[in-house]
């Protein structure tokens, strides 16, 4: 009991601060307070549909509190959802910036004939500690780019980055030092194709 | 044919089928006759496969906790009561005046992480070659990847710590003018001082939170000032660039040079430590 205790609150606390981020980004007009409780029934709400059976089992939670709270803030905004905003928030020739990463691997997609199989596993299970420990903001980027369903754009507001090619450079980064980490580990076991 | 500004940017449109049919022939031919190009596209779908798996079972963790927590637990997590404050007066307090003194680490932090993860890497090198078995290697490993990893964040919070160096908190916030809780609050937040102070920056940050959320005006900004660093010296800059942008938009009146004071946190949490 005390561990789902704790991974209720680790999450509401986590996202909390992106959520603000966000909806701030796109309604400049609501006060904070409002966008805390606005959080708060989201996540009520999504906790009561949850239970209720209302929406499936291998729904994307986080995208979709966020969804429930900024139609909640659409509503409550006097003013006009920010898509201009969020366009002109975007270099001119980042074309990209909406665009959502939809395609989900699985491990068929990564093995090849000529694959050894007991290698590719426990380097898998190299590359999957070492996504454990990720540092910030490359967590946010990464996760929710590659599985939570957000654009390059919803990021840059959720983390207050200021251009989707400032956001797109550090997924760069933060995806190239991961590779960096598990090259480093997978040459000390003796891992490398 | 697109140009991509790097190879993660090609991977991510083939993956999600954004090329023209000509663009991925040529990726396609790419991959059959460059050996190199075909490792990283492999190496970058295992990230990838990985990082959404992990997600994945973090979301189910997640809705197995939300559907088992009980509705009083549940109303504690999300509770948010909040009192009405009374909007106060600015009193100009000469006495808290932070001296600016900046230690320019971050440089000397990225040479002696190198220079940590060589000596660390170098050891474990020649540990390993000494060993037979692969599982006794693999332990040792772990241990060692346990070691550096502590040590990169105990390092990042001596960064984060420079970053808060020199700063000194309000000793005492603006009087509330009427409020039944205002001796509380001001308790709590002596209480958080002194705990940051002793490090104790998780229980700093409670209550800080805590009583920032039950004011409003003035003494909002002032607690929410000592919020900011109080997520910085964490190493929590998201946390702290919000409550920065909350203070800059509030209706508090933080004296300019409080005000200065955090644009240039803001700006040197903005760029990456790393």
């Amino acid at each position: 009991m005390e561990e789902y205790n704790q991974i209720v609150n680790d999450w509401y606390v986590k996202l909390r601060s992106y959520f603000i981020n966000m909806v701030h980004n796109k309604y400049p007009d609501l006060h904070i307070e409002d966008i805390e409780d606005l959080y708060t029934e989201a996540f009520i709400a999504a906790r009561e549909n949850m239970i209720k059976g209302r929406v499936a089992s291998d729904t994307n939670w986080k995208a979709y509190i966020f969804r429930i709270g900024l139609n909640m803030a659409a509503n409550k905004s006097k003013q006009e959802i920010k898509k201009v905003q969020a366009l002109e928030q975007t270099d001119d020739d980042d074309i990209d910036a909406h665009e959502k990463f939809q395609t989900k691997l699985s491990l068929n997609d990564l093995i090849d004939e000529d694959d050894d199989k007991k290698t590719l596993e426990k380097r898998l299970e190299v590359i999957k500690r070492e996504i454990k420990y990720l540092p910030e903001p490359c967590e946010t980027i990464l996760k929710d780019f590659y599985f939570g369903d957000f654009s390059m754009t919803e990021i840059m507001e959720e983390i207050h980055y200021k251009t989707t090619k400032a956001v797109k450079a550090m997924k760069y980064r933060c995806l190239t030092r991961l590779k960096e980490r598990v090259m480093t580990v997978c040459k000390m076991l003796n891992l490398t194709d | 044919m697109k140009n991509y500004d790097n190879n993660i940017d090609m991977f991510d449109a083939y993956l999600n089928n954004l090329m023209s049919d000509d663009e991925k022939r040529s990726f396609e031919q790419r991959l059959n006759n460059e050996p190199e190009f075909k490792k990283e596209f492999k190496e970058y779908k295992q990230m990838i496969f990985l990082i959404q798996e992990s997600c994945a079972e973090a979301n189910q963790e997640f809705e197995q906790a939300m559907k088992n927590i009980s509705d009083d637990t549940f109303k504690d997590v999300v509770s948010t009561e909040k009192e009405d404050s009374a909007h106060v007066t600015l009193a100009d307090d000469e006495a808290a005046k932070p001296k600016g003194r900046v230690i320019p680490l971050k440089k000397v932090y990225q040479w002696m992480s190198i220079a940590a993860m060589l000596v660390v890497i170098a050891g474990v090198g020649m540990n390993i070659m000494q060993r037979s078995s692969f599982n006794q290697q693999m332990a040792q490993t772990n241990d060692q990847l346990k070691q550096l990893q502590q040590s990169n964040n105990d390092m990042k919070l001596a960064y984060c710590d420079a970053l808060t160096d020199g700063h000194t908190p309000f000793e005492d916030l603006t009087a509330a003018t009427r409020g039944s809780d205002s001796d509380a609050i001001n308790e709590k937040y002596k209480t958080a001082i002194d705990n940051l102070k002793d490090n104790k920056t998780n229980e700093a940050i409670g209550a800080l939170e805590e009583i920032y959320k039950k004011s409003d005006g003035d003494r909002k900004s002032e607690i929410g000032y000592e919020l900011v660093y109080a997520y910085v010296k964490a190493g929590d800059f998201v946390n702290a660039k919000r409550v920065i942008k909350e203070v800059k938009s509030g209706n508090g009146n933080l004296p300019q040079k409080y005000l200065d004071e955090l644009d240039k946190l803001e700006q040197k949490i903005s760029k990456p430590y790393f």
